[in-house]
């Protein structure tokens, strides 16, 4: 009873210790590619989605779009919730580029605030470009308080989604374009909070 | 004599040895533990007979309204979850401009605590926030999966990383390096030991160690209202409550001590909650409005807790749903009766205000807070307010009350 005891023992031991070794050693070269698998996956995820992203920059260039001449639509104050004074856009002769943010509340609204931060410091754009906010929004509060937060420094008129011709317009994106002095738009721009750098770049060639 | 003593000795030791290898090679734990737990005391509500108002004038010893004023660049869009000590108001804004800032005692901002950004310390969203009973301050980014830690002076510290885990809400074990954290059903998890829970204890390096109120795969994925607070710290004891569960869990440590028990007169128990879920997928896993109307006309006429409890050591305040409109209830913690089931509280003796939801007590002032685009519905006639009505901003009145002490 006493050998067979000590056989099992011994056999037990021997038997859980190639176990154990076993199982670290798998763990851990699971863990290793899992770590692996996780950072490819996480680039490819980033390429992938910058991709996407340029690809609806170009089309938002396309020829649609570009060289579009503005109608001469009505705008609204921000306070005239009632609607009842239309203001007219882009009818006065004039020497100075329009730079218009497209506004949309079902927006990124953190995208569009970065381009607030950059222009509210850039004395350069605010000379070149008369800057204007088109504004289109369902909840007045919610508004507001995005244009508190944003701290939007520039002009801001309310124009109901859908008054521009331009396809953006059925899109829930907020976007920025350049309308010249004889209201052709051009330079149509997309802002991408996950890819700051566009939007800079974007700013720089609007000076150019 | 003595042969026999050590054989039967060493037989013993050979049996344990034994049974210690069977033992590993099996590897069985559980951490699993059973919710039953006795009642500390249930709470009964009549939610068929609500107040429209209730003067809470007579309970207040003193009240204080005071601007926020904010700095440009550190505006706020709206506040989420506040937090007051003896020399600071803590402000959290969940999303609209997330952050998290630091007010004086006069409303005077005096520093952005944690910021949106890439810095090592700076968070990509803040999804919950707490002070913990050593004035230190942390913050949860769920996306980084990462614990910010600040000192008593609001100063970055350093950050706790996880692996992995979707959590809600978190929050400092009082007296302890643990956390405790919630998770929706809703959100993808791993298991843990096997089995999904809603309410997980973290250690110091933020491993699971225990979990509490399993749910399985039948109910998850179920889109289930979360509050904006799970958690309830009163002195040692962390109160946990949930969505559609109208006990509150009190916890000390990580040993769940015992329950509160909301009594409505027309409410269904948490598993009967659950297995109605279980039952109609097709309204609770439906995140259109297809899902929300539905789901409303099934607890239709039904009452339930719905968060925002505050307490201090005299009264509770919280928050419940009838007909799927909020009421607030106070109760009286010396006799665990309602004091008031009423829509609205006012104040009619310094400012002639009906008073904000209250979303935090410390230091003997319950704090919340006022939007002032939405000030002049919080004016009763007479109210020495009225200067304060701003239409076409946002900005914020805290209201900050003390009330008077039973015994």
């Amino acid at each position: 009873m006493k050998k067979f005891l000590n056989l099992l023992i011994v056999v037990l031991t021997i038997v859980s210790t190639l176990f154990t070794y076993s199982n670290i050693s798998l763990r851990f070269r699971n863990n290793t590619i899992d770590s692996l698998n996780n950072k490819f996956s996480i680039a490819n995820s980033k390429l992938t989605s910058e991709n996407a992203y340029l690809r609806v920059l170009l089309r938002a260039n396309s020829i649609d779009n570009i060289n579009y001449v503005l109608p001469i639509g009505d705008a609204y104050d921000i306070s005239d919730t009632s609607r009842l004074k239309p203001i007219k856009l882009f009818n006065k002769p004039r020497d100075k580029k329009f730079l218009v943010i497209r506004y949309t509340a079902i927006g990124c609204n953190s995208c569009v605030d970065m381009l607030f931060k950059i222009l509210n410091n850039s004395n350069k754009i605010n000379n070149k470009y008369d800057i204007i906010v088109l504004a289109n929004y369902t909840d007045y509060v919610y508004f507001i308080r995005w244009f508190k937060v944003s701290e939007v420094r520039h002009n801001v008129l309310y124009l109901e989604k859908g008054s521009l011709n331009l396809t953006l317009e059925n899109d829930h994106d907020s976007y920025v374009f350049v309308v010249d002095v004889d209201n052709k738009v051009s330079s149509i721009f997309i802002p991408n909070n996950l890819f700051p750098e566009y939007t800079e770049m974007y700013l720089q060639n609007i000076l150019l | 004599m003595i042969n026999i003593m050590i054989a039967s000795y060493n037989y013993t030791v050979y049996c344990v040895i034994l049974l210690l290898e069977i033992f590993i090679l099996a590897g069985c734990h559980s951490n699993y533990v059973k919710e039953k737990v006795s009642t500390l005391y249930e709470i009964e509500i009549d939610e068929s007979s609500l107040t429209a108002t209730f003067d809470l004038t007579d309970f207040i010893d003193e009240i204080e309204v005071i601007p926020l004023v904010e700095r440009e660049g550190y505006f706020i869009g709206d506040i989420y979850k506040a937090f007051y000590n003896k020399n600071h108001f803590i402000i959290y804004d969940r999303f609209n401009a997330p952050q998290v800032s630091l007010y004086g005692l006069n409303g005077e901002f005096i520093k952005r605590v944690l910021s949106i950004g890439k810095g090592p310390s700076e968070a990509l969203q803040i999804d919950d926030c707490w002070l913990n009973d050593d004035e230190t301050f942390e913050a949860w980014d769920q996306s980084l999966k990462k614990i910010f830690r600040f000192d008593n002076n609001f100063e970055f510290k350093e950050t706790l990383n996880l692996k992995e885990g979707l959590y809600h809400n978190v929050i400092k074990v009082p007296n302890s390096e643990y956390y405790m954290a919630y998770v929706p059903i809703s959100a993808y998890n791993r298991k843990f030991e096997n089995k999904y829970y809603q309410l997980l204890f973290l250690d110091q390096n933020l491993k699971k160690q225990v979990g509490f109120f399993e749910f399985n795969d039948n109910i998850k994925g179920s889109l289930l209202l979360s509050f904006n607070n799970q958690f309830y710290i009163f002195n040692d004891t962390v109160r946990f409550m949930r969505s559609y569960d109208n006990n509150i869990y009190n916890f000390v440590g990580k040993e769940l001590i015992n329950e509160i028990n909301i009594k409505y007169r027309n409410s269904i128990n948490r598993i009967e909650f659950e297995e109605l879920v279980i039952a109609h997928p097709e309204i609770f896993k439906n995140s259109s409005s297809y899902g929300l109307n539905e789901s409303k006309k099934l607890l239709n006429n039904m009452a339930f807790f719905a968060g925002n409890w505050i307490e201090n050591k005299d009264y509770i305040f919280f928050t419940s749903t009838y007909d799927y409109s909020k009421f607030i209830t106070i109760i009286d913690k010396s006799t665990h009766k309602v004091i008031a089931n009423t829509k609205v509280l006012q104040e009619k003796n310094k400012y002639n205000i009906i008073l904000p939801q209250m979303i935090n007590y410390n230091n003997n002032y319950f704090i919340g807070f006022i939007n002032t685009y939405y000030l002049e519905h919080y004016l009763l006639e007479g109210s020495t307010l009225r200067q304060l009505v701003k239409s076409n901003n946002i900005s914020f009145l805290m209201v900050r009350v003390k009330l008077k002490t039973m015994r």
